[in-house]
C-alpha cells in the first residue's frame, strides 16, 4: 500500500509564552515539533506498514526550508520518503489555497512515488486549529474522506476507519484512494529508533516550487489566492475552573449538584 | 583536541535524552520497584537502539562507537540511572563475546541481546572473593567430553533472566580460571531472591546456585581459550567500568538538573536564591566536579573505540571508574545540600540520585582496587 502523510512544521505549544504587552504569541526560541495530529496520521500508516511490510510511507510539508526539520523527524520515526513543498510565491496561503497546492503537489509525488492508496493527514493544526486543510485536500482531487479517525486498517480493496464520534465510535469501509484525517487514538506514536534517526539526517529532501508545477493556477495561490485573511490573533480569555461531580450513583450526583447550586444561592 | 560533539553523536545523546524525558521519567516508580523492571520499557529501550550503540552493523549493532554510547547512557542515567544499569548489565556479557569471541558465539548473542530477547549475565564474584581469582571456589571437572560446574555466585545482576551466562570457574585439574558460556537458566542452575540494595533499585542482582551443571566441552561454550579467564575479566570489565562510569556521570547529572531547578525557582523576598555568593560558590563547585568527570568519561570512550588501546583501557577505566564514582557521590551531596530540607525529600528526586550513586564506588571493582589498577599502568607508562 502506498501511503502519503501530510505533515505541518508548529511551535511546540506547551512551550509557548505570551508577550503580556502585546497578548500575541512570542515564538522567538520556541522549538518547532511536527503537528501532534499529524504524528498521529504517521503512526496510523506505520501501524498499516507493520501489517503490510511492502507498504511505502511518504510524507510531505509545505513551509519554508526549516520545516525539513520535521520531515527528517518523520524519517526517523516511519516515513521512507519525505518532500518539502516550499516557494516564494506559496507565501501567505490560507487553507484554501495551501490544499490547492498541496493537492498540486501530490500529482506531481505521485510522478516520482507512484500513484497513493490513501493520503492521511491530522485533523487539524494545534497552531491553526482550522481543521480545513485536509478535507479540501480530498475536495480537490475528488476523493472520499473520512475525519476524526482513532484507526485504520486495510481491509481488500478499502480502508476500515474506526472514526471517533461525539455519541460514540463508529466503523467505516471506504474505498482507495481516499483521504483520513486522524485525530488522538488510545496508544502513544512510536519513538524513532537510533538507525532510523542517523539515516535521517544523511536523507536528501527533495524540494517542490511552482516550477514543478507549470498548470497551476497562480490566482490561488499564496496571500492574493487567498479568500480569507486573519483579521486579528488574540488569546481567549481562560475559562474559571469547573468542578466534576462523580458520585457513586447518577442520583447521588444529581444530590451533590443541587446542594451547591443551592449554596451557590443559585437554586 | 575536538570538543565539539559530530552530528552522530549529538543525533544519539539527544534521542536518548528525549527518550528518557517521555518513557523513562513517568515510569519512574515501575521502574524502581524491586525485581519488577517493566518490560514494555525495557524492550522499548532495546527497540530505540540503545543496545547496539558501539556494536557493529554486521551484528545488528549502530557502529556508533563508545562515545555515542557513553553521550546516550549519561542521559538516560539523569533520569533513570536504574534503567541505564538495566541495559548495561546485558551489555557486559556481550562486550566480553565481542572483543573475544567466535564469530558464532557473536552471530549467537549479540543480535538477539540487542534486539531485547536475551538479557544475559557475567558471573565471576563468589561470596569468599571479588576480585581475586586464585580464590575461586566454582569449580569445572570435565567428565568425558562434559564440564560439570559447581559453586555459588554472587551479586549476579540479570541472572533470573534467559540469556547468555558469562561464568568463570576454576578447572578442577589444572586451577586455571576458564570464561564459559552457556545460556540460562539450565538444569542445576537457580537463584537467590534479589538483594535488597540501597540504590538502582531497577536492576536487581542475585546470588547464582550452580548445582552440577553440565555444559559441553566445545569451542562455543569456553570463551576465548581455556585458562584465559582472568585476561578476558580484565578487559571485559574495562568496558563494564566505562559504562558504570557512564551510569554515575549521569546521576550526578541528574542531582545537578534537580538542584539547578530548585536554585532558579526557590525565591527569597522576590527573587530567586540565586542571589546568594552561597549558593552560587556551592553550584560552581558542584559544576566543576561534574565538568571534570564528564571530559574523563568522554576522553575513556575514546580509548575505549580503540581495540589496539586495550592495554591503556584497562588503567584509564579505572582511574575513571574510580574517579567518578566517588565523585558523582560527593556531587549528590552538594546537590542535595543546595536544596536544603527538600534536597532530603523523595519527591525531588535527588535522594534517589545519591542512593544510586552510592553503589558507584563498589560495583564492577571496588574504588581502592580501581586506585592500584590506575597506578600499576600509569607508574609503567
Amino acid at each position: 500500500m502506498n501511503i502519503l502523510v501530510c505533515v505541518k512544521q508548529v511551535p511546540d505549544t506547551t512551550e509557548i509564552k505570551i508577550n503580556p504587552e502585546t497578548n500575541t504569541l512570542m515564538r522567538e526560541g520556541v522549538p518547532s515539533i511536527v503537528n501532534t495530529f499529524d504524528a498521529f496520521a504517521l503512526e496510523a500508516a506505520a501501524r498499516i506498514k507493520d501489517k503490510n511490510p511492502d507498504s511505502k510511507i511518504v510524507v510531505v510539508s509545505m513551509g519554508p526550508e526549516q520545516a525539513k526539520a520535521a520531515l527528517k523527524e518523520c524519517l526517523a520515526i516511519a516515513a521512507d520518503k519525505a518532500y518539502l513543498v516550499s516557494d516564494r510565491v506559496f507565501g501567505g496561503s490560507d487553507t484554501l489555497a495551501t490544499s490547492y497546492i498541496l493537492s498540486n503537489a501530490i500529482r506531481k509525488i505521485e510522478e516520482l512515488e507512484g500513484k497513493f492508496d490513501a493520503i492521511f493527514c491530522g485533523k487539524q493544526a494545534i497552531d491553526g486549529d482550522t481543521a480545513q486543510v485536509g478535507p479540501e485536500i480530498a475536495e480537490h482531487l475528488d476523493y472520499p474522506q473520512v475525519t476524526y479517525a482513532l484507526e485504520a486498517e486495510l481491509d481488500g480493496d478499502r480502508l476500515k476507519v474506526l472514526k471517533e464520534g461525539q455519541d460514540g465510535n463508529m466503523v467505516i469501509g471506504v474505498k482507495l484512494p481516499c483521504l483520513v484525517t486522524f485525530t488522538k487514538p488510545s496508544f502513544d506514536p512510536r519513538y524513532p529508533t537510533i538507525k532510523r534517526k542517523m539515516a535521517a539526517n544523511r536523507a536528501e529532501i527533495p524540494t517542490l516550487t511552482s516550477a514543478d508545477f507549470p498548470d497551476i493556477d497562480t490566482t490561488r495561490i499564496g496571500l492574493k489566492g487567498s479568500p480569507t485573511h486573519v483579521k486579528r490573533s488574540f488569546v481567549p480569555e481562560k475559562k474559571k475552573g469547573g468542578i466534576k461531580i462523580q458520585e457513586e450513583t447518577n442520583e447521588e450526583s444529581a444530590a451533590k449538584l443541587a446542594t451547591l447550586l443551592s449554596d451557590a444561592h443559585v437554586i | 583536541m575536538e570538543f565539539k560533539l559530530n552530528e552522530t553523536q549529538e543525533s544519539i545523546r539527544d534521542l536518548a535524552r528525549e527518550f528518557a524525558e517521555k518513557v523513562l521519567k513517568p515510569r519512574i516508580d515501575d521502574i524502581e520497584e524491586v525485581g519488577h523492571f517493566p518490560t514494555d520499557v525495557y524492550q522499548q529501550m532495546a527497540d530505540t537502539g540503545l543496545l547496539g550503540i558501539a556494536f557493529d552493523e554486521k551484528y545488528g549493532g549502530i557502529g556508533a562507537g563508545y562515545d555515542s554510547f557513553v553521550l546516550a547512557f549519561e542521559e538516560l542515567s539523569k533520569v533513570s540511572p536504574s534503567a541505564a544499569t538495566a541495559l548495561l548489565i546485558t551489555l557486559l556479557p556481550l562486550e566480553a563475546i565481542n572483543l573475544f569471541g567466535s564469530e558464532d558465539q557473536k552471530q549467537a548473542y549479540i543480535g538477539p541481546s540487542i534486539e531485547g530477547k536475551l538479557r544475559g549475565s557475567m558471573a565471576f564474584t563468589e561470596p569468599s572473593t571479588g576480585s581475586d581469582p586464585k580464590q575461586l571456589t566454582t569449580t569445572a571437572r570435565l567428565e568425558g567430553d562434559t564440564w560439570v560446574i559447581s559453586g555459588v555466585k554472587r551479586f549476579i545482576s540479570n541472572a533470573a533472566y534467559d540469556g547468555p551466562m558469562l561464568l568463570y570457574a576454576k578447572e578442577a585439574e589444572t586451577g586455571k580460571c576458564t570464561a564459559f558460556l552457556f545460556d540460562k537458566p539450565i538444569e542445576g542452575y537457580s537463584t537467590s531472591t534479589p538483594w535488597e540494595k540501597i540504590g538502582l533499585l531497577g536492576s536487581p542482582c542475585y546470588d547464582v546456585f550452580l548445582d552440577e551443571v553440565r555444559v559441553p566441552n566445545d569451542d562455543f561454550h569456553i570463551l576465548g581459550k581455556r585458562g584465559d579467564g582472568f585476561t578476558i575479566l580484565k578487559a571485559t570489565t574495562a568496558y563494564g567500568k566505562l559504562g558504570f562510569s557512564a551510569v554515575f556521570l549521569g546521576a550526578f547529572g541528574g542531582a545537578v538538573n534537580a538542584a539547578k531547578d530548585y536554585v532558579t525557582t526557590k525565591v527569597h523576598r522576590d527573587s530567586t536564591i540565586t542571589k546568594f555568593q552561597a549558593i552560587q560558590t556551592k553550584f560552581a563547585t558542584m559544576l566543576s566536579k561534574y565538568e571534570s568527570c564528564r571530559y574523563m568519561v568522554y576522553n575513556c570512550a575514546e580509548t575505549a573505540n580503540d581495540h589496539s588501546r586495550l592495554e591503556e583501557m584497562l588503567g584509564q577505566s579505572a582511574l575513571v571508574k574510580a574517579y567518578v564514582g566517588d565523585t558523582a557521590v560527593e556531587g549528590c551531596v552538594l546537590a542535595m545540600n543546595l536544596m536544603g530540607s527538600y534536597g532530603v525529600m523523595k519527591e525531588y528526586q535527588t535522594e534517589r540520585f545519591l542512593r544510586d550513586a552510592l553503589i558507584g564506588p563498589h560495583v564492577e571493582g571496588q574504588t581502592d582496587v580501581q586506585r592500584v589498577i590506575a597506578a600499576g599502568y600509569y607508574l609503567n607508562h
